[in-house]
């Protein structure tokens, strides 16, 4: 505040005697909690899943990479060999495939509403925005088992249809993996739909106008000038979407009933009844590695792109 | 007419809103545009310019009326189907693609061939001088090279018709003059009728081969500048477009396309008349301040002119010439305009009692 309230506008502030002191005390709270909830937690999980399992939980102070090989092998009680297991690697897969149908899923259903939102009247569009959050006011399990209700074979969806006469069996869609995507839909949808209603809401329609203008029809105008504009909105969200969909584990749980083990029921299972910490964490430290990795190579196919403006 | 029309509009009103929110931007209006012109759409702001300039590109659909290009009604196509182009106000240029490639986006969208659409690109830039910018995004570029861009990816497909929409109103002066030399230039090389829109009156008089005064969504005068500027036929016409002084006069009688009038300040003189004007009726005529003259007020009225009386209350002195605020002897203002000859001395002073001689032919008498 010193420091700010003395600045010259345009002069740099660490030429100012005192201000790199100023500075650190300011930054200070704001670092504290970045190293409290962020760094602290992670390093954690981190040794954690270097440690040997406790037999009833928690951990065991000795180093062991075992919790990394069980990832991909299987150890034989009798030689102590390794065998190649796909198993988790197959989770893993599903989860991944889980996440992308539901993020795309997310895209093609937000996108339209987005771009419903940011066409109405300005005074009419906080409305809009306020009605896209009100699902987060309820819990998500609550809102999970809600899915289950309409979902069942018994639920609303099928008593409709069988009360209509048009099937006479109900449709089986619990227990699958569209039961899944429906749910991650659900509950991730609003992080779509805000970060592109954000993008759209900015979008000079007059843009669009000069793209029929000059020929171009509705779908055109669509993909060669909203949707190269609206980017940063759709990259968001489905970053948004995809990540907690990875590892999310009510959806999996409630409405897969736990056929179908993801990811994130993979790591809650370590925790709960498997009681294996060091392979939980191991676990979630694979995930967190897939996505940034993931995150690097988007960044490293965006950015030339970005940087070959001038 | 043998030739057709490049744009016709018939009868063409457009509504906004409903109920009591209603507002009727255009009202039953009709114009011609001919092929090859250059033609402008001139009044203040919300007079409906913008919105029939809108109408003829499709981006609006008229409530009534119908629009035609080349004799073709196409009241009821959307934009992308009409063989019109526009310049908008804001540019509009697309920010996320390169010079080059906003001005290939009509001739893509067209499907004409990769070559074909390289050559045209490399035409028009040359044609704008933007040659050594293709690379470069809008937001690189300078207002005035952006307003070039506008006119070159417009341009690039030789639309019948060029729609500018107030396209100089956010250059500086000295660049604004510059691009309406260069637009007139354009028109005339690449004979694409332009109708063009704008609330400056200057620059309508400086461009046009015709043009039309709009306000409250009709349109009150259709014709050359010359036209407008010397015989203007309404009171808001000749209000809008250059200094006028309004006086009251009772018409004596027409003849031959020629008015006697008695001015209400003194003084019989001839007038243009308007349609409709009768011996005996009161009317208004306008007179523009550049066609009078201050005497000293011992001269008399020569020849058919009148000799108006007043008494000066104001001098402004402008360089090239000399504005008088007078009041005339019933009480009118008046102003009167006269060049700064070589070695003329500002003969006249504030306070002095001096004539106005209103020659003959000066006076056009108006429609109230």
């Amino acid at each position: 505040m010193v420091a700010g309230a003395t600045a010259v506008p345009g002069a740099g502030e660490a030429a100012l005697p005192g201000a790199t002191g100023t500075r650190l005390l300011l930054l200070g709270p704001a670092l504290g909690i970045v190293v409290l909830v962020g760094i602290l937690p992670l390093g954690i999980i981190l040794v954690y899943s270097f440690l040997t399992p406790g037999t009833f939980g928690g951990v065991v102070w000795k180093f062991s990479a075992e919790a990394y090989a069980q990832f991909l092998f299987d150890r034989d009680f009798l030689d102590d060999s390794l065998t190649f297991n796909a198993a988790y690697l197959g989770i893993f897969g599903r989860s991944l495939v889980q996440a992308g149908v539901a993020t795309a899923a997310c895209l093609l259903v937000g996108f339209p509403t987005a771009y419903f939102m940011a066409t109405r009247p300005p005074a009419t569009r906080n409305a809009w925005v306020f009605l896209i959050t009100v699902p987060f006011w309820t819990n998500l399990l609550i809102r999970t088992v809600c899915m289950l209700l309409i979902l069942r074979d018994e639920g609303l969806i099928n008593n409709a249809l069988v009360g209509a006469g048009l099937i006479s069996t109900p449709i089986v869609m619990l227990y699958t993996d569209f039961a899944i995507g429906l749910g991650l839909m659900y509950s991730y949808l609003p992080f779509m739909v805000l970060p592109l209603y954000a993008s759209l809401e900015k979008l000079d329609f007059r843009l669009v106008e000069a793209a029929y203008d000059l020929y171009a029809g509705r779908w055109r105008a669509l993909t060669r000038i909203i949707i190269p504009l609206a980017r940063p909105g759709i990259v968001a969200g489905c970053l948004l979407v995809f990540i907690p969909s990875l590892g999310a584990f009510l959806a999996p749980d409630l409405l897969g009933g736990g056929k179908h083990l993801m990811i994130g029921n993979l790591i809650q299972l370590q925790f709960a009844s498997s009681r294996n910490w060091p392979f939980g964490s191991a676990a979630a430290m694979i995930l967190l590695a897939a996505v940034l990795l993931a995150l690097m190579l988007y960044v490293r196919t965006a950015a030339p792109r970005q940087r070959a403006r001038p | 007419m043998a030739e057709t029309a490049a744009v016709e509009v018939r009868g063409a009103t457009k509504v906004f809103g409903t109920g009591g929110d209603a507002v009727r931007a255009l009202d039953a209006v009709s114009l011609t545009i001919r092929e090859n012109e250059f033609f402008t759409l001139l009044g203040p702001s919300g007079c409906g310019k913008t919105t029939l300039l809108r109408l003829i590109a499709g981006f609006e659909q008229p409530t009534a009326g119908d629009i035609l290009l080349g004799g073709e009604p196409v009241g009821h196509l959307p934009p992308f189907k009409r063989p019109v182009n526009t310049v908008f106000q804001s540019y509009a240029l697309f920010p996320h693609m390169t010079v080059a490639r906003n001005v290939a986006f009509g001739l893509e969208m067209r499907g004409l061939r990769r070559a074909e659409v390289a050559a045209r690109v490399e035409e028009m830039l040359a044609l704008v001088k933007l040659t050594d910018l293709a690379g470069r995004r809008p937001a690189q570029l300078s207002g005035g090279q952006q307003q070039r861009v506008a006119l070159a990816r417009a341009l690039a497909n030789r639309p019948k018709v060029l729609l500018l929409d107030e396209p100089l109103s956010a250059l500086d002066l000295k660049l604004r003059k510059e691009m309406q030399i260069e637009l007139k230039k354009l028109q005339l090389e690449t004979g694409i009728t332009f109708v063009f829109v704008t609330h400056d009156q200057e620059e309508a008089l400086t461009m046009s081969d015709r043009l039309a005064v709009m306000d409250h969504g009709h349109v009150l005068q259709v014709g050359t500048p010359t036209e407008i500027y010397e015989h203007p036929t309404e009171r808001f016409v000749a209000d809008f477009i250059g200094e006028t002084n309004f006086l009251e006069a009772e018409v004596l009688s027409v003849i031959g396309g020629m008015a006697t009038v008695r001015l209400a300040a003194g003084g019989e003189v001839g007038a243009v008349p308007r349609a409709g004007a009768g011996a005996g009726m009161t009317v208004t005529v306008a007179v523009r301040p550049e066609r009078t003259a201050l005497t000293p007020r011992i001269a008399a009225a020569a020849g058919d002119g009148a000799v108006l009386r007043g008494h000066i209350e104001n001098v402004v002195y402008f360089g090239t010439d000399t504005i008088y605020h007078l009041l005339l002897a019933d009480g009118a203002p008046f102003i009167v305009r006269m060049q700064n000859r070589e070695g003329a001395r500002r003969a006249f002073r504030v306070g002095d009692e001096v004539g106005v001689a209103v020659p003959r032919d000066a006076l056009q008498v108006l429609r109230d």
